[in-house]
């Protein structure tokens, strides 16, 4: 381990600028360089990851049948209007 | 799905809904109703106001949908307007409701990270992990009771990070459809996006109880 440039806890820090591909060239080649070092900061990335993928997995798309009905009947009347 | 294919299957819905085909505007209504309820209720602090803003906002969408110019996606356009209600009431709400009761502060700056996670600053190696974090169990992350645990999480977090992280990661929303619908700039974006999923990261890695700190 002979990074000094980065230490762990401010890569955390870059995670989501990094993943935005937001970093500049220079401070995106100090983050890799860190990632080659440096396993933990490899799992703290995973596990970063994880989250978003895990997040997507939350969209939920049964919208309670009355209100599909009212939305629906909204749509035929209103949308018959300006037709 | 490539880039043109995404835009000409948008523009087939679009001239299905303004043409009044009705299961086109199911599949909308489907795609983005609980989302927009989960982030109306970020602005106002009763179901029974979120549901009246998301249904005020299908309208407006039914209304402008012939006006609609397709500068940005359908969906971006569907948020944008349904933040500008959300936000409007919120705001009258905010004048009768105590401000303590507006849910967690944003907590903006700070580490992310426990600082006593990491080796501290006058040791060798300051600021190395001390307590590393270990992988997390690939079989585990895809049971439901982590999606609830990630759903929790997300709930409790500060309203403008919950914003942020429903948007991108839970609906999917590029980040400059975020920005956009949210009215931020694309820094702060990312501010809120990194402070929601550390935060969630850390609710998961506890709960696999992978740290022993």
């Amino acid at each position: 381990m002979s990074n000094p440039d980065l230490p762990c806890n401010q890569f955390v820090e870059l995670a989501t600028d990094y993943l935005e591909g937001a970093l500049s060239v220079e401070q995106r080649l100090v983050v890799e360089r860190h990632l080659a070092l440096c396993a933990p900061c490899g799992i703290y990335l995973d596990q970063m990851r994880a989250v978003i993928t895990t997040s997507g997995r939350l969209r939920e798309e049964d919208v309670p049948t009355v209100v599909m009905k009212t939305l629906v009947t909204a749509f035929r009347e209103l949308h018959g209007d300006c037709a | 799905m490539g880039v043109r294919e995404a835009e000409g299957a948008e523009r087939e819905l679009l001239d299905r809904l303004r043409a009044g085909d009705e299961d086109a505007f199911r599949t909308v209504v489907g795609a983005h109703h609980n989302a927009m309820r989960r982030l109306a209720l970020t602005y106002v602090h009763s179901s029974a106001v979120a549901d009246e803003v998301v249904q005020e906002t299908w309208l407006a969408v039914i209304r402008g949908l012939d006006g609609f110019e397709g500068r940005a996606s359908l969906k971006t356009w569907i948020f944008r307007i349904l933040v500008h209600r959300a936000r409007t009431r919120g705001a009258r709400e905010a004048r009768t409701v105590a401000f303590s009761s507006l849910g967690p502060a944003d907590g903006d700056d700070g580490p992310t990270v426990d600082s006593g996670r990491f080796i501290k600053a006058g040791e060798p190696l300051a600021g190395w992990w001390s307590v590393p974090p270990s992988e997390l169990p690939e079989d585990r992350l895809l049971a439901a009771e982590t999606t609830e645990l990630v759903d929790r999480a997300i709930s409790a977090l500060p309203a403008r990070q919950q914003r942020v992280i429903r948007l991108r990661d839970v609906e999917g929303l590029d980040a400059g459809a975020v920005c956009e619908s949210l009215g931020i700039s694309a820094g702060n974006q990312r501010v809120l996006l990194h402070r929601a999923r550390a935060a969630v990261r850390a609710a998961l890695e506890s709960h696999f109880e992978m740290v022993s700190v």
